[in-house]
């Protein structure tokens, strides 16, 4: 008689590979540092080819080099980057791409998507936090740059013509200098955002790169 | 301690604070304490051992100063190298490979510094050699010559092997687990010979256990002996080898907790006596003391409003009246406006239907003897008129149509002058002075009605009890209570047969199943709380437990099946806990030792805890000039609010009690000062009134609206306006403090940490989260249990229990939070109710579909898909990214 086999499935635990995944997303993050975002209103914008890199990855039907060849190819059609990537960027790009691989072969099927899913969405999370702080930094040297001129919210608010509530204490509650602000704006409030923001601009920084959540 | 010592103490407890050994772990294991507490317990114990040691005739310590300087230091900075980031990786990971602990050379370094603020010199080397030698594995001989070697340079004392050994024997001790470890190294120590050990231990009850810790340690004391660490179910005692000490008697232990328990349960137990209208009114007779009747009888009117019935539909009231009409007899069903009209009467009559149901319990032959109630039945029918006793017996729980029928229409039929008979003359006087004695008792104010039937029926109760031999009363129970709970000690022990016991155990449990959940003389009875076998018990009502009713494994499948059967211990201690809330409890903040605590942390444990409560009490008594500030414990997204900027580690009783307190929303507010008014427009009726007021309150209001902001704001020094402002503002402890011994502290709460129709495992994660604040103020390990629920940890399994809940666990993954994870849950929880409070959440599963997402992005897709600013989320994002990854 034949002996019997004893099989007992432990099931996997998507922790096990928490560190590889961190790797991965910090992979593509530094990629997307380098990638001009058309709009960053929206998941799929905000994550460009990184988002089609794990749409391809899931379907299963592409090989690593073939997805790889396929993300250099949107990054370069964006008109933004004229062309070109850096180097740097390129290897964050092909070596998240070498690990995602790397990594959806070594955990069962039914993982895959978890897998997937946790990638998305932590770096979605990264890029959006990234967007965050730069909009707290330009708001921040908004403050900064009218306090230098108007020394107190009470003579910023006479300028502005606006009320002193609307200023803040500690110039706290100033809106966010977009291009929108500058549009809307009138008499010393527009020349100080435009002034502002020809400082910024001329520092070759984009006041308008993550504006959606301060539109509102 | 003396006050040089207590002083050292202090200086040291800087010291580590000021290395952030709070944050750091000196054991993990069974058992997780911090080096803080470690180091602290380690110079307690030595400071403890001192106090005999210094003696001539043992180790004569004291003769050279600088002697106890390297004891308490060494004792101090013998496990410093702990401290290290490699040692506490390898702590949190071992499989990282072994790395050593004993850092003799930074002992060294950090010597200088203790001994300057000690005020001792040049002890480092000595210190050194101590803390080279504190590890039995690190006691080889390359390590005693090196230690030689270093005592031959330096002027080290002579007997430097000895104090070495002293420090290895306190972190021996300190480190052991439970008392029985502490015993077995002070027993196998190089100070054997000096000292004389012994200990209590108790089974863990509740609140019970408090006390009985309590009156241990006064036997103990007493007798001599010097306690040298605390536990939670224990404490470790040592005295001079030389003293003639002995072992406090079970008798001496049993009178002092009679005399713990008679003190702590000395208060107004009248909002306990009344128990359920539809139930059980005289849930506790045992607490009955027959010169408080007419207070219970009050208590027994205020336990239903006067609306009841008004608020039923029509349907219901029709039937009710339907009903009193077939009981008086007529036979013609009642017409639209008749049964208003009779709704209306019987529910004004609710307070006094109470009135009358817990005078007959009081009446009854268990508390006043059939001699007793022949007299209450005598007495009874000379103001109620001829079968008004069977009348009244004949009522059972709340029924208003019979009750109205059997009780009520007797005593409003009846003529003032005819009640009030009944009564001595002041009496008489007082209540129905201004009245006209021929009015019928129906025609009076209900206020006054009341007034009148509580002090008749009083009179009719004192006349029983003046005639009676044996009128009931508690001043017995401390006594029966402490009989009871001395069952719970386990040493000292007295001398049990312990086959003699297995046999009746074993008995028992065959004999048992029949009768679980039947009230029988034959019965024996296995406790389904604490598994005691016993004869006599006590039916549980649902005033002890919840769901006394329901099924249970121990009886037999088939049947009828009343209420289980409880021991006497439980229930007395279910007693307790509702005297010392004056109610039941919900839930039960349990404080413990992490481990094991010196007797001056003890203290310090037991001070902050007090602080904490006159804090919180302060507010739930509105003893401040805002009664709208209150306490709460379950509102965690306002706590995390005020957690942001504060450092969790750096949090005091004071500071937690301000996170706890939170003030009411505008519109309850209005609605109390509405209610405010209300009352005292009702006590000062319109017409003269606010003069009336004025002259009763010795006040001089121009505008009710002043009088309300004066007695709002704590203004008024009178009675019954801080009476009317407790009611309207509902100024009562909802939380009670149970603070005897550090052993075990408990904070009994009115109502559960939770919000209203929240899931288990939502409310499982608030409790971890107020747990952990608790935990890391108080320096102890803190649980939130139910009511039911027993006391089945020990403290130091970590800091903050996870409640038995699976999808809570689930998330933290652990039983217990541990320390060195306590702010990383802390903040967790904390950002993951402020996020809570936004919509995109559901208010039932809020917190747990937050912690329990696969990541913190799905969080900010979730807010983004329900069109929710998500950057004014973005630091608890932050803080989500770290456990969610």
């Amino acid at each position: 008689m034949r002996s019997f086999i004893f099989t007992r499935s432990r099931p996997f635990d998507i922790d096990s590979v928490k560190p590889r995944i961190v790797e991965i997303v910090s992979d593509f993050d530094k990629y997307l540092n380098s990638y001009p975002v058309k709009s960053s209103r929206s998941k799929h914008s905000l994550l460009g080819p990184v988002g089609k890199v794990l749409q391809g990855a899931k379907s299963g039907r592409w090989d690593e080099r073939s997805l790889a060849g396929y993300a250099l190819n949107i990054h370069l059609s964006n008109p933004k980057v004229k062309g070109r990537i850096s180097a740097e960027s390129r290897e964050a790009l092909i070596g998240g791409v070498g690990k995602l691989f790397s990594l959806l072969n070594e955990v069962p099927v039914t993982a895959r998507d978890n897998v997937l899913d946790r990638i998305d969405y932590g770096l979605y999370l990264e890029r959006r936090l990234k967007g965050y702080d730069w909009l707290d930094y330009v708001v921040t040297q908004f403050r900064v740059f009218l306090r230098n001129k108007y020394q107190t919210p009470e003579e910023l608010a006479e300028a502005w013509n606006e009320k002193p509530d609307r200023i803040g204490k500690d110039f706290e509650r100033l809106p966010y200098p977009s291009r929108r602000l500058l549009s809307e704006a009138k008499g010393a409030k527009k020349a100080d955002t435009a002034e502002f923001l020809s400082q910024l601009l001329q520092r070759g920084l984009d006041p308008d790169e993550n504006e959606e959540e301060s539109d509102q | 301690m003396d006050e040089m010592y207590r002083q050292w103490r202090h200086t040291i407890a800087e010291f580590a604070a000021g290395r952030n050994w709070m944050r750091l772990l000196a054991k993990r294991g069974d058992f997780e304490q911090t080096l803080f507490e470690h180091t602290l317990t380690c110079v307690e114990v030595m400071i403890q051992l001192l106090s005999i040691l210094r003696r001539p005739e043992h180790l004569g310590i004291g003769a050279d100063r600088n002697e106890e300087g390297i004891l308490v230091i060494a004792a101090a900075l013998h496990d410093s190298g702990k401290e290290s980031s490699q040692w506490q990786e390898y702590l949190s990971d071992p499989s990282k490979g072994f790395v050593e602990h004993i850092d003799k050379d930074k002992a060294k370094r950090l010597a200088p510094e203790l001994c300057q603020a000690l005020g001792f010199r040049n002890l480092e080397a000595v210190v050194g050699v101590c803390t080279a030698l504190h590890h039995k594995r690190a006691r080889g001989s390359a390590t005693i010559m090196d230690s030689v070697l270093d005592m031959l340079d330096g002027d080290g004392p002579e007997r430097w092997r000895t104090l070495a050994e002293v420090v290895d024997l306190v972190d021996n001790v300190a480190s052991a687990k439970g008392v029985f470890g502490g015993l077995r190294a002070l027993e196998h120590s190089v100070l054997s010979s000096h000292l004389r050990f012994d200990y209590h231990q108790v089974l863990v009850r509740g609140v019970s256990t408090v006390m009985l810790h309590k009156a241990v340690l006064q036997a103990y004391e007493q007798l001599g002996w010097v306690p040298l660490l605390h536990y939670h179910d224990a404490t470790l005692y040592v005295a001079s080898a030389l003293s003639n000490v002995s072992t406090p008697s079970r008798d001496q232990v049993e009178g002092h907790l009679s005399e713990v328990l008679a003190h702590a349960t000395a208060r107004d137990v009248a909002g306990n006596m009344v128990g359920s209208p539809t139930g059980n009114i005289l849930p506790k007779p045992e607490l009955f003391e027959f010169t408080e009747v007419e207070s219970y009888l009050r208590a027994a009117a205020n336990k239903v409003g006067k609306t009841a019935l008004l608020k039923k539909r029509s349907a219901d009231k029709e039937r009710v009246v339907r009903a009193y009409y077939k009981f008086r007899g007529m036979d013609s069903p009642p017409e639209g406006t008749d049964v208003e009209h009779e709704a209306a009467r019987m529910s004004a009559a609710y307070p006094e239907m109470i009135v009358f149901k817990f005078f007959k319990a009081t009446m009854s032959t268990d508390l006043v003897g059939a001699e007793g109630a022949q007299i209450a039945s005598r007495e009874y029918e000379a103001v109620f008129g001829q079968g008004a006793w069977q009348a009244l017996l004949s009522t059972s729980t709340l029924m208003p149509a019979k009750d109205m029928h059997s009780t009520i229409d007797r005593y409003w039929s009846l003529s003032l002058a005819q009640v009030v008979n009944a009564l001595e003359e002041t009496q008489r006087m007082g209540l129905a002075g201004s009245l006209d004695v021929g009015q019928k008792v129906e025609e009076l104010a209900d206020g006054i009605r009341t007034d009148i039937l509580i002090a008749v029926l009083g009179s009719i109760a004192q006349l029983v009890y003046q005639q009676i031999s044996a009128a009931p009363s508690r001043k017995a129970l401390a006594g029966k209570m402490a009989s009871a709970f001395i069952r719970d000690l386990v040493r000292p022990a007295h001398n049990v047969d312990i086959r003699a016991l297995s046999r009746e155990q074993l008995e028992t449990y065959g004999y048992s199943k029949p009768f679980a959940g039947k009230d029988s003389k034959k019965g024996r009875y296995i406790c389904p709380i604490c598994n005691v076998a016993f004869v006599e018990g006590a039916k549980a009502s649902a005033d002890f437990l919840s769901k006394p009713e329901s099924h249970t494994n121990r009886a037999v499948s088939h049947g009828s099946f009343g209420r289980v059967i409880i021991c006497e211990t439980c229930k007395y201690e279910r007693f307790v806990r509702q005297l010392l809330l004056g109610g039941r409890p919900s839930e039960m903040v349990v404080l413990m030792p992490m481990m094991n605590l010196g007797p001056q942390a003890g203290e310090i444990l037991l001070g902050r805890a007090r602080q904490l409560y006159d804090r919180m009490e302060a507010c739930m008594l509105g003893r401040g000039d805002d009664p709208n500030e209150q306490i709460s414990l379950s509102l965690t997204g306002s706590i995390a609010r005020k957690t942001l900027s504060i450092d969790l580690f750096q949090l005091g009783p004071t500071e937690l009690a301000d996170l706890f307190s939170y003030r009411v929303g505008e519109e309850n507010r209005k609605r109390r000062r509405k209610e405010l008014l209300n009352l005292m427009q009702g006590a000062y009726p319109s017409g003269g009134g606010l003069t009336e007021l004025n002259d009763m309150w010795i006040t001089s209001f121009a505008t009710w609206d002043e009088a309300a902001d004066a007695v709002i704001a704590g203004r008024v020094d009178d009675e019954e306006a801080r009476g009317m402002r407790n009611d309207a503002y509902k100024l009562y402890p909802h939380i009670g403090l149970v603070c005897q011994t550090p052993h075990m502290i408990l904070m009994p709460l009115r109502g559960r940490v939770s919000m209203e129709d929240e899931s288990d495992s939502n409310a499982a994660l608030r409790k971890v989260f107020i747990e952990i604040l608790l935990g890391l103020a108080l320096e102890c390990s803190v649980a939130i249990i139910s009511d039911d629920e027993q006391i089945d940890f020990e403290g130091g399994e970590g800091i903050a229990r996870v409640p038995p809940v699976a999808a809570a666990r689930g998330i933290i993954k652990t039983a217990w939070v541990p320390t060195a994870e306590a702010e990383k849950w802390g903040r967790a929880i904390g950002a993951a109710a402020i996020l809570a409070s936004n919509e995109a959440f559901p208010a039932r599963s809020g917190l747990l579909q937050i912690l329990s997402a696969p990541t913190a992005g799905h969080i900010l897709r979730r807010l983004e898909e329900k069109g929710s600013s998500a950057q004014q989320f973005a630091a608890q994002l932050r803080t989500l990214k770290e456990v969610l990854g």
